[in-house]
């Protein structure tokens, strides 16, 4: 929940607003992962002062705490005159609260709330100083109890851990930097998304969806792994590449911890004239049925405020673009049955059957970086960039695909003929709006998204059971040659001759 | 909020919790919740039954304010009307419609749920029904009245009742009568007997997964030397999620069948000497997923006329199966049920204009399955 209080003249008007599971009324904020609590802050203090025009000063709850609007009056009207700015707290330091007043948001300033720290009163007092001219701002301590030692996630989906850490060390930097320049009203701001790769495409297409007057961030830090995928995506912001290489996938380092080691790697200066925002995972993605390039636009300053502000609800940025093969060959697939992670991977049984089924219906397949696909009949190949990508796509009709990279780059860039896989993460989050030419069989388990990165927690298996069946991927890449190519799969592209001579020939054999 | 895409949540409703009305002097008087919540663990994997919360409370439904906060709290909640049971009483149905009937529209409404028994005179009982069920207003599929048929495998004649049943609503002048008949699969051929689509089963009627298994030889071996307690090898107890994923598996194969949503199943107040059903290991978070899954599902593979959701239940206390407040969890279901019903409305929309897997004329499905199976067959044999 985000509460809020708008005080006027006259009196104080709560408000209650959600993380939105699916709903977009005016009382629902979108769910972003990749969105620090400080955006929050913002985008609550936005809607209440839209709603309460007559409003001096808005107090906006902490993200991270579940505070009810009623709870909040309770609290921060209990001590006489509000001032504005200040930071209420707990009955410690821990800030509960921000009493913001009009002029904050109305300068054009709000942008700056994301790097609020939320957990230390004193450095968000300092940026609030800073951000109202320099002068002093209280904090104001309420009877709330100590908030004392907080969980590593919550259940609003924040993930607390080493990300306390990181968004405190964005406001302290950005302290610095307010005092050290001027002109700080003037500086970029660039959003620390560095990888991976899917996240990089996310980022990229969600920079290009955020309409001018909302885009608050000029850059974005990119691990220089995957420049060539923040380039070849068409990505909107200014690059700062970073270069060490990207997180591990596992969660041996955490998005905080990463964020704040690679501030020391940055290019000279850039601490200098650039406010850091921290962009990757703020909270558990699969909390949210919106999908990831939401989730970013959201973070980088669009409010995604109702349902026909979704990506799913727009035009498709890229309509179908067949393989210009020539025709009258046989039907080329290109697969790719591994993951980010090894749950995603499709099943070894399972992709055997795929492989063989197409081989015996007359397709050439061929399978990206698993070399046990050539024994049932696929060519192996390999993809190490986008460019290489790019040119295996082209020479193949369909491309079928677990949730990866190589998924989003084909159907959201390029719009090539598409079928995707989802098992074990949710589609929702990260496949393509529907166009001809793109099929989903979506998983219809309801233990996905299990999270789980190397092992099925319900089967105890190394498997997700929630993988569509071969015979729905073969019948969806039927269906998209069908739909992409003219006639019928029958004879798309000599499919039916094919499978009519290795009919001929099994039977004479 | 009701759901987009012109789709339904329903909720079975009990509708004895009133303190006078006939509904209440058919049934014998006493206190309605007293009967409901009135039953004590006899096994130590019973779970207790589960108090009224503050929000509700123990409501009166023969008291119009208190139907009106029910229906009020089930619309908040994204619900678009109950299932009542009709229950038989010399020759004639009750079904407690008449305190909602006032609190309903367009937006809510009832339907009825039925359950067939041996009678002297099937026409008379048809139109007893009927007269019933006519004049409140309706819960529509396809522009009829929805009629739940409860255990439909006990019917001798199951085309014949339903022309009866059919025939009946005629005379009593009701637009029509949907009629979906509680079972987990078309292959049964109630479709073919005239019934318009099918419901999961309940737990006790459909064990859709393997019991969990629970205990091993060695426990077993001691109870019954006496030496622990026996009564887990008289129920049937399903981990919860092993239970969702069944019920949500391959579902198109099944056919037109409704799903039927819950959070939490246990039968044992009505079998207290073991033969129970019980769910285990309930997770809020799952069943979202599965009222989710569920609207998806029903969004995709069935017309927008009929469009139906069912959550097993709103205030069937005795099963455990409530999604009303309780004092022990506050309205934390009753917030899932919402959150659920918000995600799967979202979700739905986002696949509007996305053709419906597997039905594309020009391919072959059944050959692309045939020819699947024959290569797993091989796989198998010729690792």
């Amino acid at each position: 929940m985000l509460s809020s209080l708008a005080i006027t003249a006259g009196g104080v008007e709560s408000f209650d607003f959600r993380f939105s599971v699916g709903a977009l009324t005016p009382n629902d904020i979108l769910d972003s992962a990749t969105t620090p609590p400080g955006r929050y802050v913002w985008e609550v203090a936005r809607r209440t002062l839209a709603a309460c025009p007559t409003a001096d000063a808005v107090v906006v709850a902490n993200p991270i705490l579940p505070i009810r609007a009623s709870r909040l009056a309770k609290l921060v009207l209990a001590g006489g005159p509000l001032p504005a700015p200040a930071v209420v707290t707990d009955e410690g330091t821990f800030p509960i609260a921000y009493i913001l007043p009009r002029r904050l948001l109305d300068e054009g300033l709000g942008r700056f709330l994301c790097l609020l720290s939320v957990s230390r009163s004193a450095a968000d007092a300092q940026l609030l100083s800073r951000l109202t001219g320099g002068g002093f701002v209280p904090r104001r301590p309420t009877t709330l109890r100590a908030i004392g030692s907080l969980p590593e996630s919550t259940p609003q989906g924040f993930i607390l851990a080493d990300n306390l850490e990181a968004w405190l060390v964005q406001c302290v930097n950005a302290v610095k930097l307010m005092r050290a320049r001027d002109d700080w009203r003037d500086l970029p701001f660039a959003a620390h998304h560095p990888g991976h790769a899917g996240d990089v495409l996310f980022f990229s297409l969600a920079s290009r969806l955020v309409p001018d007057e909302h885009l608050a961030f000029q850059s974005q830090v990119v691990c220089r792994a995957y420049l060539d995928i923040f380039q070849d995506c068409g990505n909107r912001l200014a690059p700062i590449v970073l270069d060490i290489p990207p997180a591990p996938r596992n969660t041996d380092v955490g998005d905080g911890r990463y964020f704040i080691d690679s501030l020391a790697h940055l290019p000279p200066g850039v601490d200098e004239e650039t406010f850091i925002v921290f962009s990757r995972y703020s909270k558990a993605y699969a909390k949210s049925p919106f999908n990831l390039i939401d989730h970013a636009r959201f973070s980088l300053g669009d409010p995604v405020a109702t349902f026909a502000d979704t990506l799913y609800a727009r035009a498709p940025t890229v309509q179908h673009h067949p393989a210009s093969l020539p025709p009258g060959g046989p039907m080329r697939v290109l697969m790719q049955l591994t993951g980010g992670w090894e749950l995603k991977t499709y099943p070894a049984k399972d992709r055997r059957v795929l492989i063989r089924a197409l081989v015996g219906l007359g397709c050439v397949v061929s399978v990206i970086d698993l070399p046990d696909a050539a024994a049932d009949g696929a060519t192996v190949v390999t993809a190490g960039s986008t460019g290489a990508l790019k040119a295996l796509l082209d020479d193949h009709h369909v491309f079928l695909s677990v949730d990866s990279f190589p998924l989003h780059f084909a159907s959201q860039i390029l719009g090539h003929p598409t079928v995707a896989i989802f098992g074990c993460t949710a589609p929702g989050n990260s496949d393509a709006p529907r166009r001809p030419g793109y099929r989903l069989p979506a998983p219809a388990l309801p233990c996905g998204p299990c999270g789980c990165l190397d092992y099925c927690p319900l089967l105890m298996t190394r498997d997700c059971a929630n993988q569509p069946r071969p015979a729905q991927l073969v019948a969806a890449i039927l269906e998209v040659a069908a739909e992409v190519y003219g006639a019928g799969p029958a004879s798309v592209l000599g499919l039916g001759d094919a499978a009519q001579d290795n009919a001929a020939q099994d039977n004479a054999a | 909020m009701i759901p987009p895409l012109n789709l339904r949540v329903l909720a079975f409703f009990d509708a004895r919790f009133q303190s006078s009305g006939p509904l209440r002097q058919a049934l014998g008087g006493g206190d309605p919740w007293a009967r409901a919540l009135d039953a004590y663990p006899a096994r130590r994997h019973h779970s207790p039954l589960l108090q009224p919360g503050k929000a509700l409370g123990r409501y009166d439904l023969a008291d119009a304010a208190g139907a009106g906060r029910v229906v009020a709290v089930a619309r908040a909640t994204g619900i678009g009307g109950f299932v009542l049971d009709c229950h038989r009483l010399e020759g004639g149905y009750l079904t407690g419609a008449e305190c909602l009937d006032a609190w309903c529209d367009d937006d809510f409404g009832l339907a009825f749920r039925w359950t067939p028994a041996p009678v002297d005179d099937p026409a008379s009982d048809a139109a007893a029904l009927m007269a019933a069920i006519a004049g409140f207003s309706p819960l529509l599929a396809d522009g009829r009245q929805v009629l739940v048929v409860n255990e439909p495998y006990t019917m001798p004649d199951p085309a014949g009742t339903v022309a009866l049943l059919r025939q009946a609503a005629a005379a009593a002048g009701l637009s029509g009568l949907y009629l979906i008949a509680t079972a987990a699969e078309v292959r049964g051929g109630l479709l073919d007997a005239g019934f318009d689509a099918l419901l999961d089963p309940s737990p006790a009627q459909w064990r859709s997964c393997k019991p969990a298994e629970l205990l091993n030889g060695y426990t077993f071996l001691q109870a019954e030397a006496g030496h622990a307690d026996g009564g887990m090898f008289d129920d049937t107890i399903m981990s919860y999620a092993q239970f969702v994923n069944s019920r949500m598996v391959d579902r198109p194969s099944r056919g037109k069948v409704f799903p039927r949503v819950m959070l939490d199943f246990a039968d044992w107040p009505d079998h207290p000497q073991g033969g129970a059903t019980l769910l285990a290991s309930t997770s809020s978070v799952l069943y979202r997923r599965f009222l989710a899954g569920a609207m998806v599902h029903v969004a995709q593979h069935f017309p927008e006329a009929e469009r139906l959701v069912f959550i097993d239940s709103w205030n069937h206390w005795r099963q455990r199966s409530q999604i009303e407040p309780t004092t022990q969890f506050g309205s934390t279901v009753l917030d899932e049920t919402a959150n659920g019903i918000r995600q799967g409305g979202y979700v739905a929309l986002t696949r509007v204009g996305q053709p419906t897997p597997g039905r594309s004329p020009g391919v072959d499905y059944d050959a692309i399955a045939a020819l699947c199976r024959e290569i797993e067959e091989e796989l198998s044999a010729f690792p």
